[in-house]
């Protein structure tokens, strides 16, 4: 059994996640809690393995520090996601978030997803590492060229096999450089209050069609 | 205590410099009249020469307390005047003064004041008025019973050393004064910048909470449809989109650049092909005109894109009369006619006609099978006038010239130099009586000439040709000699040492035009010669300082006064670049708030009524409702983590590859704006690739700046095998 707990500020999203594990049958994730923030969350502490949590809370707490919250009372993090900013996903995942998954797919991917996180595995997803390629400040500081030209293909869409396939070297060397990519990311800490910082996020920000800022 | 606020903080530091000249001025004042009190009426002593000790330490205490010297200037000049007037009556000894009126070393002060406080020409006429009334009392008994000659050449020495001080007061006052206003106005406008921004941070914050609510509905209902929770959320979806186009607080009107920027964005979005020209400069328009103009625009470029089929599309922004704007889009598509609007045309006419008609305005459409359409969009601000409170302000951003910090190398300060030149050549003439022999004297002012000429050649060239600067000293040092070869022995030759003024001028012309190490060594050399002139000639220890300090006093002021406006300079670069940047940020921010409110009218048209079917209880949806829900939500997905990458067009053909299976994902690692090239170029490879029955998953990601693949495209075909595009910054293939 893996006891799953949501955070979301949504009602609508914690009743119908429920709903939608019963109809799903031969998987071992039984949801036993659910809160509107971290902060309710914590106070109850349910006995749950792995916490989905929504990155867009609504007493507007940072991802990061709610990830680590959580991680730090010893539950394993899985960011469910709407589509929030990409912003906010990176702070989840300097926060040591394990994995992340969208709310609009379909519940079996979200099921395997949990278990993966359950099992302790590091998850390497797309949307995960496009959202690290997209921190170009990071990239350039703290990634080799071997490991930026796997991130580019593996972003640009390439499954494992092609990326190995085009750069001839081996599956698991693809998978170990996305891992190592992965944590690396994880571990540096990023303070996000220099004036660069708040540029770049309201350029993140700014990003709703069609705003897009003039460069 | 009342601060004051009117001179800026550069300003008020001009008047402290003042002050302290005259409180440094009484030190040389001090000496003179310590020799010339005992024959000096005690009246006259307490209140003209007290008033000045009390005038000249008060001005220094007010000036520093931060408040305008104007009175105690006044009081000053005023003081000086009535001792000038008053002396001869003062004087109170039979015998001749054996020195000069000691009032003297203020008068200059006294121009010098007045030229500050009252302006320029108050100084100059001060100090010409000053002059003369001197050289009259020189010339009684009680000012040393001068000759016309000697009391001329007073006067001259006068007039011409308050006018140095004064021109050069004026060009350090004029530099500060526009400094003091570039970096209030700088100031003023990073603030409003800084509010402006907060405000914004608060917009997105509120967009983003929208689209939450927005998107979770969707993924709600297309999940767990027919709930009364998701119900309640869908109510929850459509109250916050209300909230959030409601009318916003009281809005500063939009300009003709921002207007610009605001069709460029819409129309590049869609049309990536658009030509854009646009004369609009001096304008404001209503924010809520700015909006609706965008709304309409952005529905003729969609028309364009989706039914014209056209190879170019002109966009022309024009502003025929004051006040007016004019929009026309023409494209060389394949037209419609008017008369007979196909349906799908009906969008076109209700869409822009009506809206443009809602804020004043007025909309043509012109178009005839074949023949490609143009519609003309016009506004006019009869009565409908932007706030005045705000207007000027906005044009005060263009219209305000930044002013130049006045160089050497101006006209007005090159003819200076002469005139001081040429006046010290006066000086020796009416001196020639007190040298030895005339040729020399004539020699050394050749020289002189020569050695101005040197000085002030290409002057607009900075610094200075070395060369030239090394034979400016040796020609001043040739002059010293000539000049000292036929002095008087044991005797103060008076006017006849004319040349260390002219030492003094072109040396300082030489350190500001960039060379002050040569400037330095000259001055060295010069005192070092007068110092050995002076000693062999048994002149006083006063006197040697009197020939070889001055000109080096003068150096270190001139030193002091460039470095000082070195760095004002560069402070001024400064404010200027921060004045820039925050009208920069001002004008972005301005149109993003007008983009809002285009994308929230896009928004409800798009999902509102899907909304709206959610929030009520008794409806059932349908499987294709729950279908389409998801829909939305990933084609808002894509518009908000990669608007970069989709235009209208494109983001249909992804829906419908969607609904056959199709996975597609886009990916923005970029986060700024794709040149236009490859927008139109990707446009392109996406619809086919997405039409393509055989693909089965396409990923276009934009890279981060500085790889060499600007875009790239990969497709999945249903055997397993997959195509690569790479676009390049042009919208070339780059990679396959």
């Amino acid at each position: 059994m893996i006891n799953t707990a949501v955070i979301d500020d949504h009602e609508a999203i914690r009743i119908g996640m429920s709903a939608a594990l019963k109809t799903q049958p031969g998987h071992e994730v039984t949801l036993v809690a659910g809160a509107a923030t971290v902060d309710e969350f914590l106070e109850r502490m349910p006995e749950a393995e792995v916490v989905l949590l929504d990155l867009q809370l609504d007493d507007g707490s940072d991802p990061l520090v709610n990830a680590e919250r959580l991680i730090e009372s010893g539950y394993k993090v899985l960011v469910y996601s709407i589509a929030d900013n990409v912003r906010l996903l990176r702070r989840a995942l300097a926060g040591g978030a394990a994995g992340v998954c969208r709310k609009a797919e379909p519940i079996s991917v979200t099921i395997a997803s949990i278990e993966a996180v359950a099992d302790g595995q590091v998850v390497i997803s797309q949307e995960i590492l496009a959202a690290i390629e997209g921190d170009a400040s990071y990239v350039a500081a703290n990634l080799g060229p071997r490991e930026r030209e796997v991130l580019a293909l593996y972003a640009g869409g390439f499954e494992v096999p092609e990326v190995a396939e085009r750069l001839t070297i081996t599956e698991n060397s693809v998978k170990e450089y996305l891992k190592r990519i992965r944590v690396k990311y994880t571990n540096v800490n990023r303070p996000a209050a220099s004036k660069l910082d708040l540029f770049r996020r309201a350029i993140e920000d700014g990003i709703v069609p069609p705003v897009e800022p003039h460069q | 205590m009342k601060l004051n606020l009117q001179a800026g903080q550069l300003t008020a530091w001009v008047e402290r410099g003042v002050a302290l000249f005259c409180l440094g001025t009484l030190i040389p004042a001090a000496f003179g009249a310590a020799a010339q009190i005992p024959y000096l009426a005690p009246w006259w002593t307490i209140s003209i020469g007290g008033g000045i000790v009390i005038t000249s330490i008060g001005m220094m205490i007010f000036s520093f307390l931060g408040r305008r010297l104007r009175g105690w200037a006044l009081v000053y000049v005023a003081l000086v005047s009535i001792g000038l007037i008053t002396w001869p009556i003062a004087w109170q000894s039979a015998a001749p003064a054996t020195s000069s009126p000691w009032l003297w070393v203020c008068l200059g002060v006294a121009a010098v004041c007045l030229a500050v406080t009252s302006g320029t020409a108050w100084g100059f006429g001060y100090a010409i008025a000053a002059g003369l009334l001197f050289a009259v009392v020189r010339m009684t008994p009680s000012g040393q019973g001068a000759t016309l000659l000697g009391a001329v050449q007073d006067m001259i020495v006068l007039v011409m050393n308050s006018s140095v001080v004064i021109v050069a007061l004026g060009v350090v006052g004029n530099a500060f004064k526009s400094l003091d206003e570039i970096e209030y106005a700088s100031h003023r406008e990073s603030t409003a910048a800084a509010i402006d921004e907060a405000l914004l941070e608060e917009r997105h914050r509120l967009d983003g909470i929208v689209h939450d609510e927005v998107m979770t509905t969707l993924v709600a209902a297309a999940q767990n449809a027919n709930d009364a929770h998701v119900s309640a959320q869908a109510q929850r979806a459509v109250d916050r989109l209300a909230e959030a186009e409601a009318p916003a607080e009281a809005r500063l009107p939009v300009t003709g650049d921002q207007l610009n920027w605001l069709v460029t964005d819409v129309v590049g979005a869609l049309v990536p092909q658009a030509k854009i020209t646009s004369s609009l400069d001096e304008l404001a328009v209503p924010q809520h005109v700015a909006s609706t103009l965008g709304m309409v625009v952005r529905e003729v470029a969609l028309n364009v894109a989706k039914h014209s089929q056209a190879k170019n599309v002109e966009v022309t922004l024009a502003s025929p009369t004051p006040g007016e704007v004019l929009i026309s889009i023409a494209d060389d598509g394949v037209g419609f006619d008017p008369e007979q609007v196909p349906k799908r045309r009906l969008g076109l006419q209700v869409s822009v006609v009506y809206r443009m008609w809602a804020i004043g305005g007025h909309a043509e459409i012109l178009s005839k099978p074949g023949e490609g359409t143009t519609v003309n969009l016009s506004w006019g601000s009869s009565g409908e006038q932007p706030k005045v409170a705000t207007e000027p302000e906005v044009k005060e951003h263009r219209t305000r010239r930044m002013p130049e910090i006045p160089e050497l190398t101006r006209p007005p300060l090159i003819r200076l130099i002469w005139i001081v030149v040429v006046l010290q050549f006066l000086l020796g003439w009416t001196s020639l009586d007190r040298v030895t022999l005339a040729w020399p004297v004539f020699a050394a002012q050749v020289l002189a000439i020569i050695a101005t000429v040197v000085t002030l050649r290409r002057s607009d060239k900075n610094p200075m040709n070395l060369a030239a600067a090394w034979t400016v000293v040796g020609l001043l040092i040739g002059v010293t000699l000539l000049v000292q070869s036929v002095l008087p022995e044991h005797d103060w030759p008076g006017y006849a040492t004319w040349h260390s003024t002219v030492v003094m001028v072109l040396l300082v012309a030489v350190l500001v035009r960039g060379r002050e190490r040569v400037a330095w060594v000259g001055v060295g050399l010069y005192a070092l010669v007068s110092a050995v002139w002076a000693i062999t000639q048994g002149l006083g220890a006063g006197d040697v300082l009197r020939v070889g300090f001055g000109p080096f006093s003068w150096m270190l002021v001139a030193q002091l006064l460039q470095t000082w406006l070195i760095e004002m300079a560069d402070r001024m670069t400064a404010s200027r670049r921060s004045s820039a940047a925050a009208n920069r940020a001002i004008a972005q921010s301005f149109s993003k708030m007008v983009l809002r409110d285009v994308w929230l009218t896009q928004l409800r048209a798009q999902v509102g009524p899907l909304l709206t079917r959610i929030a009520d209880p008794n409806y059932e949806l349908t499987q294709a409702e729950r279908d389409a829900c998801l829909a939305q939500e990933s084609r808002l997905r894509d518009a908000m983590r990669a608007g970069n990458l989709v235009t209208e067009l494109t983001s249909d053909a992804i829906e419908v590859a969607r609904g056959r299976g199709v996975d597609v994902r886009l990916v923005d690692s970029r986060g700024t704006r794709l040149p236009e090239d490859v927008r139109a170029a990707l446009t392109q490879h996406l619809s086919r690739l997405l039409t393509d029955s055989n693909t089965k998953k396409v990923v276009a990601r934009a890279a981060p700046e500085g790889y060499d693949d600007v875009v790239t495209v990969l497709a999945v075909r249903e055997d397993g095998t997959s195509e690569l595009v790479g676009l390049d910054a042009r919208g070339q293939v780059n990679t396959r």
